[in-house]
């Protein structure tokens, strides 16, 4: 279950006033969603759980700092972002290309009409793949969108933007997925 | 002026995409469509969307949530926070 602003306030009182256990909870309440972003970032699962956990290291260490009234998830959020754009600037200078997309992404449903479903299956296959081609904050946005079924204004929170640029940036990562996959569609 | 109304079609096709059309711009985005090209465009954001809507993030093994707080946990004790 989604904890509530008042549950998340609660905590981090607590753990502002170095209540570990209290940080604890938080973590568990957030643990998942914070995995499959850096996931969909990085696209590796242990660079995903090593980095989602080291921006709930960080989060401790600020927590002082951390302002009533806004969202735990947000402001955590900008520091696993931050992170994981880190470690692929670093996979870049160091020649290590990003290539094991296929291998963290699966088939949500089976398709119920058999006579689509050869269709169908290339089709998730190829947008799999073509998932991996494009750059990570076109990835992180659709991700938002079409996984974790975000609202335009939870998405503009989380990526500090207005509506009408999460709208733009929407268009352009489905756009170049589009041309990735042109003949198929 | 088209490039404006490019623009437009282009915003309300992402809103319709989504759920998030409001008010007239649902007959807004219906004008647009009564052009074909418009309309081809249309149905192949749509094919898309539902295609990587069909797909998930793979889950890791249980195992790993049991032991996720404690590998935060023991960095603290660690000295790393």
């Amino acid at each position: 279950m989604k904890p509530s602003f008042e549950q998340d306030s609660d905590l981090i009182r607590r753990a502002q006033s170095g209540e570990k256990a209290a940080y604890g909870l938080l973590v568990q309440s957030y643990m998942q969603p914070a995995y499959y972003s850096a996931l969909a970032l990085v696209g590796s699962h242990d660079d995903a759980l090593d980095l989602s956990q080291q921006a709930f290291i960080r989060t401790w260490k600020a927590i002082s700092r951390f302002e009533a009234g806004k969202k735990f998830f947000t402001w955590y959020y900008r520091i696993l972002r931050n992170l994981c754009l880190n470690r692929l600037r670093d996979r870049s200078r160091h020649a290590r290309t990003f290539s094991d997309f296929d291998n963290v992404i699966d088939i949500a449903d089976e398709a119920s009409d058999p006579s689509a479903l050869l269709e169908r299956e290339q089709l998730r296959s190829e947008v799999r793949s073509a998932l991996g081609k494009l750059r990570p904050e076109e990835r992180e946005i659709i991700v938002m969108k079409e996984f974790d079924d975000y609202s335009y204004m939870e998405i503009s929170e989380l990526l500090e933007c207005p509506i009408g640029t999460v709208m733009s940036r929407l268009y352009y990562a489905r756009k170049h997925l589009k041309e990735l996959l042109e003949d198929l569609l | 002026m088209i490039r404006m109304d490019d623009d437009r079609f282009r915003m309300l096709m992402m809103k319709a995409l989504d759920g998030e059309l409001a008010g007239s711009e649902h007959s807004e985005f219906e004008n647009f469509l009564s052009e074909e090209k418009r309309m081809n465009e249309w149905n192949k954001y749509r094919k898309l969307k539902e295609a990587t809507m069909s797909l998930k993030m793979k889950t890791p093994s249980g195992e790993i949530w049991d032991s996720y707080w404690g590998g935060v946990y023991n960095c603290f004790e660690r000295g790393f926070a």
